[in-house]
């Protein structure tokens, strides 16, 4: 590699500069990544037959207290190793649900964007029908067809967020295809891979980024919900839904147990807000 | 009422702005757009500001109408309308002056009109602010004004989008000109126009300016219009006068090297192989202005001198003024 | 004696529209010679940049022949025309938005070098973009600073160092200065004055602002709606004005001098769009000399003095 004092600016380095003078991203980041952590070493912390699902009658719905810092479940469990132990069912299928269909949803939003005419026709026209089926009826249904699994719920999950991302992309893509400087590119004999790759995507990100981020707190919701109609994540596994759906009944008396998975889930949402905000603008070089 | 007792006295300028100084307090930077710019305009009389994008001609017509966003920016210096100090007046008084005496146009017709209302009722409604009059009657001299931009009445009806580009400018000069103000600022009214309809537009200003006998002061880049429709010139750089005159006095008598450099920026008419001779360099940045004459290190003819010490106003002559050290007073 | 680069042949192109066909351009031809420059000059919407993107073949043409050296690049395909590309440039009027604002200076002179494998080794690349950089009067430091950061003159010589990487025979330049203050306006005009003269570059120079085309142009043709009313040398085209288009633009040129003023034509009404138009005179109905004959064809274009061409009916009789 030759040293010349004209060094190109790498867009990672770069990126990385910018989002490190944004506090609230770096908050962010920070915690995502102690919620990741704890996901991944959810294992070494707590027993899972010992700490998550052996119900203990001596210490029934005990408050917070020194040895369980979150208090314990109607059935003696303790609930921060549930919550803990939760966040690899919430996190692991929402994140995969979203990012599939992101993907999904940005390929065919690019190809509908870009092409117009008939393709972007029986794309939309498809997207329509996705859209017209609610996310909780069409997981129910497919869930229902397939069987309870992690596997048909990241499907079921992702197929009905891809209409959103193709959508979204498919907007961007159109402002950006009649743009000078794609027709420039164009113009140096660019092809239209090249451009689609090159010039127009990376001006699409940031509404993806941001919607992104959105997604997933509804996603964790959703599974939630299907959590608790018994198609989702099934008892004794923890998961933030049905920890919050199972602390209704004792919300008056013990409302910590309502608190506590309810914060996981808002703590999670806004950190990853906060990052991908943060992010949208370190991407972008015109803000600084 | 006060306005009664204007007109009485009559006073021999419309408009006099004395050291006029606005500053913008942006993120720790201070960004000087105008620095010190006196200026006097003549009942009657049409001033051209000519100057390059960011030298702070319009910064100068929205002080007049006092529509300097406050904070970040910051106005010294005193503006005297028909001889009253606008800077002891109330906002409500204000709103009373802004239309009514001083109107402006700006240069992009689209974002001054709304979308939602016919244009009559646009006009109209600049009417009823200022007259107490009924909405009838506003709606029919509103139909009036349009007739005098030339614009059939029974158009009155309709909304701006139906309007060519053309036409929405002169919905916009009738806007301005409703209420008969004593002062007009036009901020490059023709910049966005194709230029046979410019020059019907031009047209039609220099008839209404006559017909009203309004001052008016003529925001612009190009010296082309300045010597079309201008009695007098004031050349802005970097938020100062650096020449003011007649027409002739800068048309015929260039003396600021900036000017010279305006005027040798421009193609020969007449021999088209002539080349072009532009300035070098950039306008200064603003939030760190050069000591010194703010031109020096753009000036072929700059000095020691020219880099220490900013040059003053001075007269050479008439009504000639030049802010440049190398042109001696007489 | 001038040998041609560029032969127009015939050219159309209509977009479909709700109202009707749209006749942006309406069977134009010209010809521009190696190392020449034919300004075309019109106001909005008269087809001036269609005109233009349609000879790059940016869009398509409806119909016609675009000769570039005698080979028809209309007819070529896909793969050839990117090859082509390298030859024909353009330079847009938006230096801003014609620049990827995600790239560096470097990596946007650069991208052409690399879209066609001109140079591959890194390092000899970007010694090329430092070198172009140079010829366009850019300093080396602003190497990887974002156009954004840059102010309008210099974004316009990124564009211009892009265009010129590939060493092209013909450049495109669409409203290249309009964008840019007059004292940058100079700059950039003598920049690509000097480019022609030590590159021998051919142009197409598509402005509205007459005395820049008059300056910078061996031919111009004037278009109105769609087509070519009047075609002429630059020098003729301002001394005899034919067309009474023609006259009505020259004379509203504001002049920044005060002797020797032109007698203003004031044209009434304003261009329309060609759409669903009527066999007639394009210019007929805002015309001041127009006759009856005028509404009932259209006129085409005729030679009145030595490469001087006109359409209209009013010119081809001696009266």
């Amino acid at each position: 590699m030759e040293k010349t004092e004209f060094k190109q600016r790498s867009m990672l380095a770069e990126t990385w500069k910018r989002l490190k003078k944004n506090k609230g991203a770096m908050i962010g980041l920070a915690i995502v990544l102690i919620l990741f952590l704890l996901a991944i070493f959810a294992g070494v912390i707590y027993d899972y037959q010992e700490d998550v699902i052996k119900q203990d009658y001596n210490e029934l719905l005990q408050g917070p207290s020194a040895e369980h810092w979150f208090g314990t479940d109607e059935l003696g469990r303790d609930l921060l190793a549930r919550i803990i132990y939760g966040s690899r069912a919430s996190l692991f299928i929402s994140f995969a649900a979203v990012a599939l269909a992101a993907v999904i949803g940005c390929f065919f939003g690019a190809i509908s964007g870009y092409f117009g005419g008939k393709v972007d026709s029986v794309i939309m026209r498809l997207t329509d029908i996705l859209l017209a089926i609610p996310e909780t009826l069409f997981a129910i249904t497919l869930v229902a067809a397939l069987g309870t699994s992690t596997f048909t719920l990241i499907i079921a999950l992702a197929i009905s967020n891809i209409p959103i991302y193709c959508r979204l992309l498919r907007g961007s893509v159109m402002t950006q295809r009649g743009s000078e400087h794609v027709e420039a590119a164009r113009a140096i004999g660019a092809r239209t891979s090249t451009i689609i790759v090159q010039h127009i995507l990376p001006n699409c990100l940031a509404p993806v980024l941001v919607q992104f981020t959105l997604s997933i707190a509804t996603t964790i919701l959703t599974i939630s919900g299907l959590s608790f109609l018994g198609l989702g994540v099934s008892p004794p596994t923890p998961e933030w839904g049905s920890l919050l759906s199972s602390s209704r009944s004792y919300m008056r008396e013990h409302t910590y147990l309502t608190i506590f998975p309810g914060l996981a889930i808002m703590v999670t949402i806004l950190s990853l807000n906060l990052l991908g905000d943060g992010l949208r603008d370190a991407l972008d070089p015109r803000l600084r | 009422m006060s306005e009664q007792k204007m007109k009485a006295t009559a006073p021999e300028y419309a408009l006099e702005i004395e050291n006029l100084e606005v500053e913008y307090h942006v993120d720790k930077e201070v960004v000087h757009a105008l620095n010190g710019i006196s200026l006097k305009v003549k009942q009657g009389e049409t001033i051209g500001l000519v100057g390059e994008t960011g030298a702070g001609k319009t910064t100068t017509g929205l002080s007049i109408l006092r529509l300097i966003p406050s904070p970040p920016g910051v106005v010294k210096g005193t503006i005297r309308v028909q001889g009253e100090d606008i800077g002891s007046l109330s906002e409500k008084q204000m709103e009373a002056i802004r239309g009514k005496l001083v109107s402006m146009i700006f240069q992009d017709p689209m974002t001054s009109l709304n979308p939602t209302k016919t244009v009559e009722d646009q006009i109209a409604e600049v009417i009823r602010l200022h007259e107490k009059i009924g909405k009838k009657e506003a709606n029919r001299k509103a139909g009036d004004m349009l007739e005098m931009v030339g614009i059939p009445r029974d158009r009155g009806g309709e909304f701006p989008h139906q309007f060519s580009g053309g036409m929405k400018q002169r919905v916009v000069i009738a806007m301005a000109l409703a209420c008969s103000p004593e002062i007009l600022i036009a901020d490059e009214p023709t910049t966005a126009l194709d230029v046979t309809i410019q020059a019907q537009v031009l047209d039609m200003i220099r008839d209404l300016k006559k017909q009203y006998n309004m001052s008016m002061i003529m925001i612009t880049h190009d010296l082309g219009i300045v010597a079309e429709i201008c009695d007098t010139v004031a050349i802005v750089y970097a938020g100062s006068i650096v020449e003011y005159g007649t027409l002739e006095d800068i048309f015929n008598r260039t003396a600021h090297p900036y000017t010279v450099g305006l005027f040798g920026s421009l193609p020969n008419m007449d021999d088209r192989t002539q080349r072009l001779k532009p300035i070098q360099g950039l306008m200064p940045d603003p939030t760190n202005l050069p000591a010194g004459c703010p031109f020096s290190p753009r000036c072929p003819r700059a000095t020691e001198e020219c880099r220490k010490a900013k040059p003053v106003l001075k007269n050479i002559g008439g009504e000639h003024l030049v802010a440049c050290h190398l042109v001696k007073e007489g | 004696m001038a040998e041609a680069l560029l032969e127009v042949k015939n050219v159309k192109k209509y977009f479909k529209t709700p109202k009707g066909m749209l006749h942006a351009v309406d069977d134009v031809s010209f010809t521009i010679n190696k190392g020449e420059t034919l300004g075309v000059v019109g106001e909005s919407g008269c087809g001036k940049s269609t005109t233009g993107r349609v000879v790059l073949r940016l869009l398509e043409p409806t119909e016609g022949q675009i000769l570039m050296e005698g080979q028809d690049i209309a007819r070529l395909n896909d793969s050839q025309m990117r090859s082509k590309r390298k030859e024909m440039q353009m330079i847009f009027q938006d230096p801003l938005a014609s620049l990827d604002p995600r790239k560096t200076v470097g990596q946007i002179i650069e991208e052409p070098l690399k879209i066609h494998n001109i140079i591959s080794s890194r390092h000899e690349r970007q010694k090329r973009v430092l070198e172009l950089m140079e010829t366009v009067g850019l300093a080396q430091r602003y190497y990887s600073t974002y156009p954004h950061e840059l102010d309008g003159g210099r974004r316009q010589r990124i564009g211009i160092a892009r265009a010129l990487s590939m060493n092209p025979k013909f450049i495109v330049c669409d409203e290249p200065v309009s964008a840019l203050d007059v004292s940058i306006q100079a700059q950039i005009l003598n920049l690509l004055e000097d480019l022609q003269h030590d590159m021998g570059l051919t142009y197409m120079f598509i402005t509205h602002d007459l005395s820049v085309v008059h300056h910078f142009s061996n031919n111009i043709a004037v278009m109105y709606l769609g087509k070519i009313i009047e075609l002429a040398p630059s020098d003729e085209l301002f001394a005899h004005p034919t067309h009474p288009y023609t006259q009505a633009l020259l004379s509203a040129i504001p002049v920044p001098k005060l002797e020797n003023r032109r007698e203003r034509i004031i044209l009434k009404g304003e261009i329309t769009s060609p759409i669903n138009l009527p066999k007639a005179c394009r210019f007929a109905s805002r015309c001041l000399y127009a006759k009856p004959e005028c509404f009932g064809q259209e006129p085409e274009l005729k030679e009145v003095a030595p490469g001087h061409q006109v359409a209209c009916f009013l010119k081809d009789k001696p009266d």
